[in-house]
C-alpha cells in the first residue's frame, strides 16, 4: 500500500531515497537507484518496493522511515505507515 | 506509449547507430531495418525511424533501455525514461479505477 502511494505521488520514492540517504548507511548509490527505477518495467514492479527492500537490508527501522516521511511532509504516507505499525 | 511521449526528447539524445548491434543481437531489428534507418538523412530522422521500429515491438523499450545501460554513457536517460514509464503506468491505473467506479 505504501509502495502504491509513493509510486503514484509526485513526491515519491526518489525523494524518499534522497531523504533517507542523509544518513550515511542508508545512502543508495546511483546504480542501486537505477535498479529500483528499472523495476517499473516489470508488470507488478514498484520502484518504492525496491527502495524499501534496500533500506530493510540495512536494518532501517520503521521509526526512521516514518521520520523520513515526516520530513518530506508526506502526511498521507505517515498516516498509512503509523496505522500499520 | 511512453516511447511516443518521449519521442522529441529521445530524438535529440539518442544516436540510433550506437544501438544497432545490441538490438540486432536481440532480434529487435533486422538487417533490413538497420539499413532502412541508416538511409535517413539526419541523426534526428534516424532516431525517429528507430523509435518507430521499437514501438512496434512489445520488447522494444526494454531492449533500448538495456542497450543504454550497456553503453553506460547516457545513464541519465534511464532515470528520465523510467520516470515517464512510471507516470504512464500510474495514469493507466487511474483510468482503470475510474472505469470500475463508474
Amino acid at each position: 500500500q505504501l509502495c502504491q502511494l509513493l509510486d503514484t505521488t509526485g513526491q515519491g520514492w526518489r525523494r524518499l531515497a534522497e531523504v533517507a540517504g542523509l544518513e550515511k548507511r542508508f545512502k543508495c548509490s546511483a546504480e542501486e537507484l537505477e535498479l529500483c527505477s528499472l523495476r517499473v518495467l516489470e508488470p507488478q514492479g514498484s520502484p518504492t518496493q525496491g527502495l524499501l527492500q534496500l533500506l530493510a537490508e540495512r536494518d532501517c527501522t520503521l521509526g526512521y522511515l516514518l521520520g523520513c516521511l515526516q520530513r518530506m511532509g508526506h502526511t498521507q504516507a505517515c498516516q498509512l505507515l503509523s496505522s500499520a505499525a | 506509449q511512453a516511447l511516443e511521449r518521449m519521442r522529441p526528447y529521445l530524438c535529440d539524445k539518442i544516436i540510433a547507430e550506437r544501438h544497432f548491434d545490441y538490438l540486432r543481437s536481440k532480434k529487435i531489428l533486422t538487417r533490413e531495418d538497420a539499413e532502412e534507418i541508416s538511409s535517413r538523412s539526419s541523426s534526428r530522422k534516424r532516431t525517429g525511424k528507430l523509435l518507430d521500429y521499437l514501438a512496434e515491438n512489445p520488447k522494444g523499450l526494454d531492449a533500448l533501455i538495456e542497450s543504454i545501460r550497456r553503453e553506460k554513457t547516457q545513464n541519465f536517460l534511464l532515470q528520465k525514461i523510467t520516470d515517464v514509464v512510471l507516470k504512464v503506468k500510474n495514469e493507466k491505473l487511474e483510468s482503470l479505477k475510474g472505469l470500475s467506479c463508474s
